[in-house]
Order: C-alpha cells, then structure tokens, then sequence
C-alpha cells in the first residue's frame, strides 16, 4: 500500500508538486495520469526515496520512505523511466546482481531469476550481454530488475515509452500477474489509453497538482455523459458566449480567438444549430471535432487543453 | 551497505573481466614506458664514455716513449689511447673504431730536447662529436706539461741523454729510473694547475649500502603509474553508472548508492592488488629483488591504488561533465606522475622537485614502496603508513559518498 499525504516538492520557487495526496490499495493499480512535466516523475521519485520532499509524508506498506528509509525500500520495486541496466552485462547478471542488493541470497536469488527470465521471455538469450538486445528487451529486462524480489510496491514510470507493440503487451501481463499476486502497483503515464486500460483508479495530476482522483467510472461521471467539441477557426468570446447562451445545455469550456471547446449531450444531432449560432455571432469555423466522453475530455474540460500538449 | 558492497565488488569484477584491454593498456603502458625511460638513461653505475685515441708514434725516441706513456697516465681516464702503426691507424679512424689518431713526428725527441719547434699531428673522426673533442684538449694540455717539462728538467733530460750516447740510444734501467722520477715529480707538481678538475664531485659512500641498480629505481614508479592510470580509467566508470541509470536505481535499493560505491572501490583494491602483483613479480623477477617483501608490496600498492581511486572519483563527480571529469583526472595525474617519480626517479630530480614530489600521494607511496624493496625498512615497519592511507582512503571516501548520494546519484 502506497499513503502520499500532501505531499510537496519545491526547487527553490519552482513547486513542483503541489500539495499532491492519494493512496493506492494493494492489489491495485494506481495510474498517475498527466502530461509530460506534470509532476508525476517527481512524485515517484519522492516514494522511491530519489528525492526528499519538501513537505508531506509519504509511506510505503506502513513505512515512511524519509524515516524508515531502509525499511521501506526493502517492499520497493522502481521501474525508472529511463534504463536502469549495465549493458555490458547479461540479463542474467543484472538480475542476479540487482536480486542480491535486495537481499536475496543463493537457491532463492537463482530461482526468481530463472522465473523473470520466464516471465520476461528472455530465458533464450539469458547469456547476451544487455547492450545486444532490442528496444522492448531492454525494457522487458529493466521491469525485470525491479520485480526480482518479488517487492510487495512496485513504481512504474512511463514504462512503455518507446516500446513495441508486442514488448506493451507483455508488459501489460506482467503488470496484471504482479496485482493479481497483491502486489499495490502505481502506474505514471501520459497514454490516456493506457490507464483506461490497466488502472482500477486514476488520479490526474497537472503542473503539479493533483485535479482529480477516483476509479475509471468516477472520473467518467465527472464528465457527465456529455461529448466534447472542439472547434478551430476564429472566435469572438463574448459574442460566442452570448450567442450559446441561448442554447440549451452547451457549456463553454474553453474559448480563444482561434479555438472553441464546447460540452454539450447529444452533439452530432446539435451540430447545425450549433454553427447556425456560432456564424450569426460572427465566427468562422474551420475545422471540428467531437469526442466522446472519456479521460481525455476529463483532462480538457478540467484543465482546458490536451493531455498531449 | 556491506552485503551490496560484496554484491556490488563482484558485479564491478565480473564487468571488468569483460574488459581485458583495460586491463592490458593499465598495465602495458607504464611497462612500455618503464622500458624506454630506463634504456635511455641506461645503468647509472655505467662508465663514462672514453675518448678512442690511436697514437702512431714515428720518433721512436725514448722521449716520444715517455710521451705515450703520460697519455696513459690513470688522471686522463677520458682517454683510451692504444699503440699503433700509421697505417693501421688511418684505416681503424676511416672505419669509425676511433674518436682520434696522434701522429708523433719524427723528431719530435730531439726537437724537445733542443727546445726547438715540432708539430703534433691530430686526426679527428667527424663522425664523432664530443669524443674527439676530448682527445684534443687533452693533447693541448699534454703539449703544455712538456712545455713545462722542458723547462724544468729540460737541463737534466740533456745530460742524461748525453751519458746515454743520443736519443737513439736504448736507456738503461737506472736511466729510465731517474727520468721517470724527474717527470713524475714535475707531473706531479704541475697538474693541478694544467688538469684542473671541470667539475668538483664529492662522493660520499655509504659502506653499508648495496650498489642500486637503476632499474629498482625506476620500478616503484612504474608501479605507481598503472596504478594511477587504473585510478583515473576506473574513475570514468562513475559517469557511466550514471549515464546507465543504475546509480539512480541503487538510490532505491536498501543497500543504498553507498553500498554500490564501496563495491566499486573494493574492486578496485581488488584489481589495483592484481597489476601490482603482476608488475612487482616482473621487477622481482627479473631485478633480483627479494621475494619476501612482494606480499606486503602488493598490499601497499593494493591500497594505494584504493585511494587514489577514491580520489580521482571525487575528482569525476566534482565536475559537471563526463568530457570536464577525464580532462581534470588527467590534468591531476600527469603532473602527479610527473613529480611523483614515475617518469624519473627522485634521485635523478633536483633537490627541490624531489621533495615537493615527496608529498604527494603517488611520490610518497612510491618513497615508502622503494623502501620497502630496498630493504631500507622492514615490511612490519610500513604498517603505520598503510594505517595512515587507509584513513586518508576513508576520509575520501565519506567525502566521495556525500557528493554521490547528495547530488551525483540524483542527477539524471
């Protein structure tokens, strides 16, 4: 179990993280949703003990990761964003040598390796050295590293950034084998497909606070059954806004000189009365797109841009 | 932090192993250079060269004997003079096996005797330079005794030649005798002025010292120089740790980045102990050193290499980037290796270089490692030094470590 109580992470003015706060259950996953320099990262990073937090507590299964450091990080397993692997060595010495650091030892330590080798699909070329294998190998392995000890937490950053397809979904199996043992897994991404995917509760953090917090459905329900239309051209605010004041149930989400965001239930059937009123208010639109109801227009109606941007 | 320590030595070990060049250029280059320095300053207990000088003596006169006979006096040990027929000489000076070749005229005897002038042929090699030079200004100072000589005991020479019936004349021993003392005596009297010594050298010799051969000078700093090398290489590994992400994942790790840090320098004990093996087994070997201080050498040195390791990647993390790291070690090492008596050996630096390189940590591991091989200390007696480096080794060491866990580690 994962307990981040307000947690704050300042460089010098820059507040990173803002006064973030979530649990993560065992037996679940956690994903932590939010767009590049949102603060997810250096949200891990204070729970895996890279980086001490300016305020807040954070506790691993019970231990605090700044007071009961050793403890804590025995329950630990990070898959760090970027590689964490000594390439001139073999899958089997990383893991045999990163297994050891966690206290593993002799007929234990050389049977977990056998079996994330297994897990991982690189049994067959357990031998190479690191620096000879793939992309998605490199990847599979560095997962690998992180779960040899069989940790009771496991912290996966970004963990398919830059991964084929086939790599994604083993990893996807590892991940559900891993909850499906108990273990409480905190899932950082910027794939909304992803964390509808594999997470049973999201929280979405943006520059560094966190928005929203709940399971799939709640988030969902935050959005209403509401579709989200995005349109480009050039807009006047106030002439929009007086113009769809007049319409029933449409809510201005987001207006700029070149980009309207509106939601609004039933909105393909609406779009004509919709641009009847938006051209008499002077607008010239350009370009539209409707979205269902999802994460992503969650992301937008709350932070007013995309997860992408 | 011990268990990752062991863990964390072995990994280091194991990557090393996959590496042997490293090791092979950490140990070949020093060799190499060894080599070359010490054929170029070849044995110091070596004679000096010695001017080749043929003397063609045509006068044949008793005179022109005593002649030849002051070019081989012990004073002018620069000169190698050697008898010789005209012939033979023009031929070995065309063949290069002599720097000069003296031609005494024929009547050279009696133009001394009678204070007349007579002129001294000296036939120089070019193909030498200093050598011939040497042999000149000899005979220019030989010139001179017999100058001198003549002026003398130039009245005594003529009697005695008189009774002796002319030059040609063969002498009889008491004849001989009495010449030999009267030249002798003015020799004597006039070399201090005519062979004043160039250079004023006061040997001391220490009666309960062996003979050094060169070599075993050469060899402490040899061994320091692969050391240092190994140091300043290894040291690099800390920004490959990092550019790897594995110091970021060891941060995570219950043993910590300390512990992964440790590891390291244990396997760098490790391979500092294995090339000082290597290179002290050689110097042993082939230098006839006893074999009986090699282990507490090989311990000296494994430490020493330890500590210089834990410098020179305090040094690496210091810097900002993995260029600024390399260039700084090598920055620091070479000047170190330099005054630290591994390109020359304190006995061949001035005095003051020689004491400034004394307090360096390579200079004075290396005063403390010759020592030890020559039998100037005994083995037990190093065991306060080797307690010093270690505490030297571990302040750097906690100093190393608070630089890595607090800012190196952490940086992406």
């Amino acid at each position: 179990m994962i307990d981040v109580e307000r947690l704050e992470k300042h460089y010098g003015s820059f507040v990173a993280v803002d006064d973030v706060s979530f649990t993560a259950a065992p037996g679940e996953i956690f994903g932590l949703l939010g767009p590049n320099g949102a603060g997810k990262s250096t949200t891990i990073g204070c729970i895996s003990g890279l980086l001490e937090p300016t305020a807040g507590r954070v506790r691993v299964l019970g231990k605090d990761v700044v007071v009961e450091r050793r403890a804590a990080r025995e329950q630990l397993g990070v898959v760090p964003q970027e590689m964490a692997l000594y390439e001139d060595l073999s899958a089997t010495e990383n893991l045999r040598f990163w297994g050891a650091a966690y206290g593993l030892r002799g007929s234990t330590l050389t049977t977990r390796v056998r079996d994330v080798l297994a897990t991982t699909g690189l049994a067959d070329r357990a031998k190479e050295p690191v620096s000879q294998y793939s992309g998605g190998m490199k990847r599979r392995i560095n997962f690998g590293c992180a779960i040899v000890h069989r940790p009771k937490v496991v912290l996966l950053d970004e963990p398919t950034v830059g991964v084929d397809p086939q790599s994604r979904v083993r990893l996807f199996e590892m991940v559900k084998t891993l909850v499906a043992d108990g273990t409480t897994v905190l899932y950082t991404t910027h794939y909304m497909e992803e964390a509808e995917q594999l997470c049973d509760r999201l929280a979405i953090i943006d520059r560094g606070k966190l928005i929203a917090n709940g399971t799939l459905e709640e988030l969902r329900g935050q959005v209403g059954e509401r579709d989200l239309l995005q349109l480009t051209g050039h807009f006047d605010a106030a002439a929009v806004e007086q113009a769809l004041g007049a319409v029933d149930d449409v809510e201005v989400v987001q207006v700029e000189p070149d980009a309207l965001r509106l939601a609004l239930r039933d909105a393909s059937s609406r779009l004509p009365a919709l641009f009847d009123a938006l051209t008499t208010a002077g607008s010239e639109i350009r370009q539209t797109t409707l979205t269902e109801p999802s994460l992503e227009t969650l992301f937008i109606k709350l932070t007013g841009k995309e997860l992408r941007e | 932090m011990s268990r990752m320590a062991l863990h964390a030595a072995a990994k280091d070990l194991s990557r090393q192993a996959k590496d042997p060049m490293a090791l092979a250029l950490w140990l070949g280059i020093p060799i190499l250079i060894g080599a070359l320095i010490t054929l170029a300053f070849g044995d110091v207990g070596e004679a000096p060269p010695r001017a080749k000088l043929l003397v063609a003596d045509e006068d044949g006169s008793f005179l022109s004997e005593l002649f030849v006979g002051l070019l081989a006096r012990e004073e002018l040990r620069v000169l190698d003079s050697e008898r010789v027929p005209l012939d033979e000489g023009r031929k070995r000076l065309d063949e290069g096996e002599a720097s000069a070749l003296l031609l005494i005229p024929e009547g050279f005897g009696q133009a001394v005797l009678e204070d007349t002038p007579s002129e001294l042929e000296l036939v120089t090699n070019p193909a030498q330079s200093i050598l011939p030079q040497i042999a000149e200004e000899t005979l220019r100072v030989l010139v001179d005794v017999v100058f001198y000589m003549q002026r003398i005991v130039g009245d005594d020479i003529r009697g005695i030649v008189d009774e002796m019936g002319g030059l040609e004349a063969t002498p009889s021993d008491e004849e001989v005798t009495r010449i030999s003392v009267a030249v002798n005596g003015v020799f004597r009297r006039v070399e201090r002025y005519l062979l004043p010594p160039v250079l004023e050298a006061d040997t001391a010799t220490d009666a309960q010292a062996p003979s050094v051969d060169v070599s075993v000078l050469f060899l402490p700093g040899i061994v320091l120089m692969a050391l240092l090398f190994f140091a300043t290489g290894l040291s690099e590994d800390m920004w490959r740790e990092r550019s790897m992400g594995t110091l970021r994942r060891a941060v995570s790790a219950p043993g910590g980045v300390g512990g992964l840090f440790a590891g390291k320098l244990m396997a760098g004990v490790v391979i500092a102990g294995v090339l000082a093996l290597v290179l002290m087994a050689i110097g042993t070997f082939y230098l006839d050193l006893p074999w009986r201080v090699l282990p507490v050498a090989v311990v000296w040195c494994a430490v020493t290499g330890g500590v210089l390791l834990v410098l020179m990647c305090w040094i690496q993390m210091a810097t900002r980037t993995p260029r600024a790291g390399q260039i700084l070690t090598n920055a620091i090492a070479f000047p170190l290796l330099m005054v630290g008596g591994s390109f020359f050996p304190a006995e061949m630096m001035p005095k003051g270089l020689a004491a400034v390189g004394r307090f360096t940590p390579n200079g004075w591991s290396v005063a403390q490692l010759k020592d030890l091989l020559l039998e100037r200390t005994a083995p037990t007696e190093l065991l306060v030094p080797l307690l010093g480096m270690l505490a030297v080794g571990l302040l750097l060491f906690a100093l190393a470590s608070r630089t890595l866990s607090k800012r190196f580690a952490r940086a992406s």
